[in-house]
């Protein structure tokens, strides 16, 4: 008892002197926080009130535009994660010789920043949302392939066993021993993914690749704060909405209704 | 064709030196023991006796080390790919946990027996031939669920869901019937009614039924032989009445 509360009490101040040696060396300008946290409070003053400039058309469909990214990359990561995932399963491809490229290629392709692989798909095929819609894509087919692979490995065992003493192949015990298990989680995460995209989205146009994000960037290297207050509200707005009628459908994926 | 070697008028499945290990842990030690067709056999035993095993090497859900099986003159150890799904078909089994598609209904369930007769293709689309429907239907309602024949599996109890799994048995054209210790989760008034449809299978079907059993007194009330385990060998083989609780408990 007392040997273990010594050792968190160790490890407490070896974090917390790490911590400040840290801080030190990064040359952390704490004196700086207090002007910086009123300056703060004068950029939310000077975004009152918030403006479109006449360009609330134009914002509306960049927010349409972010909201189509976020709907194509997830719908076409959803689909092609589908089999992949399936591929990345030990339940259904035993050899881990096999498996191994695959479940590193999904490793690789979540690991990679969406703002990175934007930048990289912005110098592949140019300025715009297909470019954001990639670089989405890219992101979820790493991370939903991954989830389904290890929801197969975690699915109950026993409607595949008894598919297989009925006389059920391989695909035939897949389909029926397995599909229905995982099906509703894999549906309810790509819908979590539709609702993450959306947040991703709305910032990939700061290296151009596409939606409001492209505004807002702009407007923010201006300083122009009540038109950056008014891309923010919609963007608010936006999130909120499709938050709640994705969680409305997952919650009722859930109940399987 | 291989004819077996003295394999008797009535043998109708014959093991012989059977042989499993897991690690090092011993399932069955060169057991062999032949059924006759037509019987209902208990095989009885504590946890670990090798049951379930013997039970999984016989439809091949595992692999034995060494050992013979011959089901009416076939080498059931030979059998490779296409054939050991068509041997699976006709060897049916039922589980304690019933190992049914939680998720989908009890009709699609029994459906799923004729799994072995039906392409793969039109199958994985959920398209079942009308006559199969009609068939799973008579089955239901033979197993008293014509009721439930509409509902997911998951929301039925547990003795409803073990005569679903008799019932795609049943769909599967059994000749035998693995059961691996079908009524250990169940209360007695639903054990019951599940011994009775097995003993129906085996009665009406003329179905082979080797029952996995926890409960010596089921044994005796249900089946015409009563073989004993222990350690993954044969220590009891008689008439049930023969197998006292005193045997029992002394061997077992």
């Amino acid at each position: 008892m007392g040997a273990a509360e010594d050792c968190g009490v160790k490890w407490g101040l070896a974090v917390l002197a790490f911590t400040a040696y840290a801080a030190w060396q990064l040359g952390l300008p704490l004196r700086g926080l207090g002007p910086g946290v009123v300056k703060l409070f004068g950029i939310a003053g000077q975004m009152l009130p918030p403006e479109s400039g006449g360009q609330l058309g134009v914002f509306v469909y960049s927010l349409v535009e972010t909201v189509a990214m976020a709907l194509a990359a997830t719908v076409m990561a959803g689909i092609a994660a589908f089999p992949l995932g399936l591929l990345g399963a030990g339940r259904v491809v035993p050899s881990l010789f096999a498996r191994w490229p695959l479940r590193r290629g999904m490793d690789v392709a979540r690991s990679i920043d969406s703002l990175l692989w934007a930048l990289l798909f912005v110098n592949a095929v140019g300025l715009g949302p297909f470019a954001g819609v990639m670089a989405l894509t890219m992101i979820d087919l790493g991370t939903l392939a991954k989830l389904l692979s290890e929801t197969v490995d975690h699915a109950s065992i026993g409607p595949v066993e008894g598919l297989e003493a009925a006389g059920a192949n391989r695909w035939e015990s897949v389909r029926f021993g397995i599909l229905p298990q995982v099906l509703p989680a894999y549906t309810s995460q790509v819908l979590y993914y539709f609702e993450s995209n959306i947040r991703h989205a709305t910032i990939l146009g700061i290296v151009g690749a596409g939606g409001i994000g492209t505004y807002l960037s702009d407007r923010l290297r201006v300083n122009d704060w009540r038109e950056v207050a008014t891309l923010v509200l919609l963007i608010l707005l936006t999130v909120t909405v499709v938050d709640r009628c994705s969680r409305w459908a997952r919650l009722r994926l859930e109940r399987g209704v | 064709m291989w004819r077996t070697r003295s394999c008797g008028a009535y043998s109708l499945l014959e093991i012989t030196g059977l042989r499993k290990s897991y690690g090092g842990t011993t399932a069955l030690d060169g057991l062999s023991v032949s059924f006759a067709a037509g019987q209902m056999v208990g095989i009885v035993g504590r946890s670990g006796a090798g049951k379930s095993t013997l039970l999984r090497c016989v439809n091949r859900l595992i692999e034995p080390d060494s050992g013979g099986i011959v089901y009416g003159g076939r080498d059931i150890l030979a059998l490779r790919g296409s054939a050991l799904h068509d041997w699976r078909a006709e060897c049916g089994m039922i589980f304690q946990q019933f190992h049914l598609v939680d998720r989908l209904d009890a009709v699609t369930n029994v459906m799923l027996g004729a799994v072995r007769r039906r392409r793969t293709l039109p199958l994985l689309f959920k398209i079942f031939p009308e006559a199969d429907r009609r068939r799973a239907m008579e089955l239901l309602e033979r197993l008293d669920l014509a009721a439930q024949s509409g509902q997911m599996v998951r929301t039925l109890s547990g003795g409803q869901q073990q005569r679903v799994a008799i019932a795609r048995a049943l769909m599967q054209g059994v000749k035998i019937l693995l059961a691996d210790e079908p009524v250990a989760s169940l209360d007695p008034e639903n054990a019951r009614v599940v011994m009775e449809a097995l003993r129906g299978l085996q009665r009406e079907d003329g179905v082979t039924v080797l029952c996995n059993l926890h409960q010596l007194e089921l044994a005796r009330t249900y089946c015409d032989r009563v073989i004993g385990l222990a350690k993954g060998k044969v220590i009891f083989d008689g008439r049930p009445a023969e197998m006292t609780e005193r045997i029992y408990t002394a061997a077992v």
